[in-house]
């Protein structure tokens, strides 16, 4: 049983995000899945109470919420204490020892749903089938793979996922918690730490640095 | 994403269980709770049959005749509709599954102990084996066959299946014949029965730990909604029972007075546990706490605070108290227009608990909202 820092993490950086969902797009394209299906990694803008943005028209910058520019890329997330898996009377969830990824069997799951309601960030997914499917940190292709995939953790060169290696703002990176750990911040590896966190995210900065972000991902360097 | 004490949300798309979930908990709790009442009603007729000292004590007479008509009456309603309600909660459960069938090899698949579905299939299992022997040794076998009462009608129905049949023998005999070589005796029978009621509590009340294992929902608190759902389920499953012996005609007898009185205790009881759950919604400082509460009062205010708290527990209490008041204290039951008010009375306060109950769990599941998510520094 591998130890909980190697396994594997999010971390996200909204002061490095633009909200261009290149993330979202990559994660579909290679997991094949139609486009009106629901996403595994969403990129939303702040919502209000009743989960929805505010339309252009009802923006105002003076009185608006200071995140409502500020996107946020989440998916499963993965988490150490699983409460999808807790709940799943089958056994479909699984939260492997070898690297941490959450997978999911479909031929196992009977789509009650009940994991979508223990989920805290809304990451499970139910196609036409009715079945459950998600993020499997891109162990292998398509809804419901990845369950008894080969550990990120044996592989000589771990395939990042595809929102990883697609993101073009380096919002977005996955590995090991000992290692994610020391690509944050201070403030964000102590957060994670003291919190007992489920996902590694950076402070926010402010609009003004998000700005010369975008300024910064349109220009030559993009990526860097 | 998790962090508390931010002061901006990224609330979560609701992820609702919706009608077909909320007829499956309500019928789970009226089952349950019709099983609980079928059983005192035959330890009420068992007391008055065998005319021993403790139905003296708990009956004050034995030879009421009408008595004892409404408890068989109401012991049969009990237990067929335990039996019916758990078959239509279980089709309205199944058919919100993705798949369905799968979920009937429960036996093998079902493996993880931990979750309150695994343990709930179990418990619906188990109860309804208890309750359809129940179901088949109240309705049939040779002592029941000289009996009458409108809660026969399973009997009735499968008669006339029987005389169309070319056969000498139909489906009542055969049900008969199995009844009669299945009967326990009294002691154990007793036992089971004593079982099946703790399966039937523990039936009601796993609609509610189902809910409040989801931690991150505030209206599923696990402190109240399992106290709440018992007291709902039970008192719906009176409900259903004594309106099945209201429409056999045992409105004004002394079992339906004792049911309606125990009902209306219980409701008081559901309604002090809400009233502690909006309490303790309207005091935390979690952020989805708060538009629960103006969710419960806002949208879906005509669901609970007219169907829930007015309709489906109030006013039948008021009811209650009122045809209770009528029909003991004065002389309003002795004609026959007073008789029917009486009963009409009886029936419309069972049937608003019953609605009531099936608004409670509608609201409890379209009104829940998750925890959001912080967005961090801010």
């Amino acid at each position: 049983m591998a130890d909980r820092q190697d396994h594997w993490v999010f971390y996200f950086d909204p002061n490095r995000c633009i909200g261009c969902h290149a993330c979202s797009i990559s994660c579909k394209q290679f997991h094949g899945r139609d486009s009106d299906a629901d996403d595994w990694r969403t990129v939303t803008h702040h919502q209000n109470a009743n989960g929805q943005h505010p339309s252009a028209s009802e923006y105002d910058p003076d009185t608006a919420s200071p995140i409502e520019n500020v996107p946020i890329s989440m998916s499963c997330m993965h988490c150490h204490d699983a409460p999808c898996e807790e709940v799943c009377p089958t056994e479909a969830i699984e939260k492997r020892d070898s690297d941490g990824i959450v997978t999911i069997d479909q031929d196992k799951c009977i789509g009650c749903k009940y994991c979508g309601w223990a989920c805290p960030f809304g990451a499970p997914t139910y196609g036409d089938n009715g079945l459950m499917s998600k993020c499997n940190m891109c162990l292998d292709q398509g809804p419901g793979s990845g369950a008894g995939a080969e550990s990120k953790n044996e592989q000589d060169d771990p395939i990042q996922p595809n929102c990883v290696s697609d993101c073009v703002g380096g919002a977005i990176k996955a590995g090991p918690e000992k290692e994610m750990i020391k690509e944050a911040s201070q403030a964000a590896a102590d957060r994670f730490k003291s919190n007992n966190e489920r996902v590694i995210v950076e402070p926010f900065q402010g609009n003004e640095s998000n700005l010369n972000l975008v300024e910064h991902a349109a220009s030559e360097n993009a990526g860097d | 994403m998790s962090v508390t004490g931010g002061s901006e949300w990224l609330w979560l798309p609701h992820v609702h269980w919706a009608e077909f979930i909320a007829l499956y908990l309500f019928l789970g709790g009226v089952s349950g709770g019709a099983y609980v009442t079928s059983s005192w009603a035959s330890l009420m007729k068992s007391l008055m049959d065998t005319d021993s000292w403790l139905g003296k004590i708990l009956l004050a007479r034995t030879d009421d005749e009408e008595h004892r008509y409404a408890c068989a009456e109401t012991a049969r309603w009990g237990s067929v509709l335990s039996v019916l309600a758990m078959a239509v909660g279980g089709v309205a459960l199944l058919s919100h599954l993705g798949a369905p069938l799968r979920a009937l090899t429960f036996p093998v698949l079902f493996s993880n102990y931990g979750s309150w579905l695994t343990i709930g299939t179990w418990v619906i299992v188990l109860f309804t084996t208890i309750a359809v022997l129940e179901t088949l040794w109240l309705h049939f076998g040779s002592a029941v066959a000289t009996e009458s009462g409108l809660s026969l009608f399973p009997r009735k129905i499968l008669g006339r299946i029987d005389s169309l049949l070319p056969t000498e023998r139909g489906f009542v005999w055969l049900l008969d014949t199995i009844a009669d070589a299945t009967r326990l005796p009294s002691r154990v029978h007793g036992a089971l029965r004593v079982l099946g009621g703790g399966l039937a509590l523990l039936l009601v009340v796993y609609t509610a730990m189902l809910l409040s294992d989801v931690s991150i929902v505030p209206l599923w608190e696990r402190t109240y909604l399992p106290f709440i759902f018992l007291m709902s389920g039970v008192s719906t499953g009176i409900s259903a029972a004594l309106l099945g012996t209201v429409a056999s005609g045992g409105a004004l007898t002394r079992t339906n007075h004792r049911f309606c009185l125990t009902d209306d205790a219980i409701i008081i009881a559901e309604l002090v546990a809400i009233g502690l759950l909006l309490s303790h919604l309207s005091n935390s400082s979690n952020a989805a706490a708060d538009l629960t509460m103006s969710t419960l009062f806002g949208t879906y205010s005509l669901a609970f605070v007219g169907g829930v708290l007015l309709l489906g527990t109030s006013l039948p209490v008021v009811i209650s108290i009122t045809v209770t008041l009528l029909h003991q204290f004065t002389e309003f039951g002795e004609t026959l227009r007073g008789k029917r008010l009486l009963t009409g009375g009886y029936a419309l306060k069972y049937s608003l608990v019953l609605v009531g109950g099936f608004l409670l769990r509608y609201v409890v599941l379209l009104a829940a909202i998750k925890t959001p998510l912080a967005v961090p520094g801010l």
